[in-house]
């Protein structure tokens, strides 16, 4: 997408019995709206993201503006009638409204740097939510896990900067990584789990999950990465690169990286 | 404080700017917060609904309205109210920059914005 967004009227006039924004983030502003009723509300299957807000117009509640929040452990059932009320005191229409209560940041660098040469390659978050215009005899909110499979991680053999892949881990119970070494040289591979803040532009807090060790030449390495073991993160940062003792050749470097709602 | 250059810095930076008004009392943050988004989409409305391309703008100033309004009636205005409008304002301010990168708003809807986070929180 992500601007302009989809049109919830539009999904009911073709027929389906749910609207559905499916889109990559942005930047952490982005909101969406519906101008339909629902009855119920819940994270969609691709989601990345595990923290939603909504407001919807309840003449209820204080300035017309009844928030909820809703998660892959809980979504919300209940007809939210299309009112034609406006909030107060802004005096615009009562849409329902959407964002991400997740933050995230398009800016972040990892602290240790790029140098020359270096890359990131960053997997935009996945911002999906599902209304349902009809009554589910249930709602099944639970995200599916995801496989981040890199065939290549881009090395420059060169100039010896760091490679990194930031994918998103919002709420993730945990996840597997596998990186290998198709290659005649050894290269460092760190994994770092990071959590967003909404101060400084580019900056996160950084743990070291595992830190950047060399793996040799036909070797691969293993990272398990679990709730109870390592905390929650926003995001998992695998970086590739060069260390002392390590040497850059042309070779294979695949990642795979699955994340999971489950332990 | 100085007044912020961009969109981005005024995301960056509101915390460190709207944090002392909080804390010199809620009325003056509730000021100050009507401040910025009557700017917007009040009069002049700068952000008028007939253009879908104005509704991130203004579905986060329509919510920013209503926690001002919240503060503007609370005996004591707690750290979360506050944090909320802060994020609010930071959220608001960023997707401005998006959506002007993606010219969907106008460099001058751009710049109001912009001038309107300066005239209250800076």
């Amino acid at each position: 997408m992500t601007y302009p967004q989809p049109d919830s009227n539009l999904a009911l006039i073709e027929g389906f019995n749910f609207f559905r924004l499916n889109s990559e983030l942005v930047s952490p502003g982005d909101i969406f709206e519906s101008t339909q009723s629902s009855y119920a509300i819940c994270v969609g299957p691709d989601s990345d993201i595990a923290n939603y807000g909504c407001a919807y117009f309840d003449t209820q509640a204080p300035d017309n503006v009844q928030l909820l929040t809703f998660s892959p452990q809980r979504g919300f059932s209940g007809l939210i009638p299309a009112l034609a009320g406006q909030y107060a005191p802004s005096g615009r229409p009562g849409k329902t409204l959407f964002w991400s209560n997740d933050l995230f940041d398009p800016a972040y660098v990892p602290s240790a740097g790029i140098g020359a040469g270096g890359s990131i390659e960053r997997v935009q978050p996945i911002f999906d939510v599902i209304q349902y215009f009809t009554e589910e005899p249930s709602i099944t909110p639970q995200r599916t896990d995801k496989v981040f499979f890199y065939q290549q991680i881009p090395i420059d053999i060169v100039s010896a900067g760091t490679s990194y892949v930031i994918i998103p881990f919002y709420g993730r119970k945990s996840a597997s990584i596998r990186f290998a070494n198709v290659g005649n040289g050894s290269l460092a591979f760190g994994v770092l789990g990071v959590n967003y803040y909404a101060v400084t532009l580019g900056k996160a807090v950084e743990t070291v999950i595992h830190a950047s060790a060399l793996v040799a030449a036909n070797a691969q390495v293993f990272v398990p990465v679990t709730f109870a073991a390592n905390g929650a993160f926003d995001a998992i940062v695998c970086s590739v690169g060069l260390l002392t003792g390590g040497t850059y050749t042309a070779g294979d470097f695949p990642l795979t990286i699955t994340v999971s709602d489950q332990e | 404080m100085p007044p912020a250059a961009s969109l981005i810095v005024a995301a960056e930076k509101s915390f460190t700017n709207i944090y002392p008004i909080w804390a010199g009392g809620g009325a003056t943050l509730a000021t100050k917060l009507n401040l910025f988004w009557q700017q917007l989409i009040k009069a002049p409305d700068v952000f008028p609904e007939t253009n879908i391309n104005n509704h991130p703008i203004s579905n986060w100033c329509t919510l920013i309205a209503a926690v001002t309004d919240q503060i503007s009636s609370a005996l004591v205005v707690s750290f979360g109210q506050f944090a909320t409008a802060q994020q609010y304002v930071y959220r608001v301010c960023y997707v401005g920059n998006s959506l002007h990168t993606a010219n969907l708003i106008t460099l001058a809807q751009t710049n109001a914005l912009l001038a309107a986070y300066n005239a209250a929180f800076t």
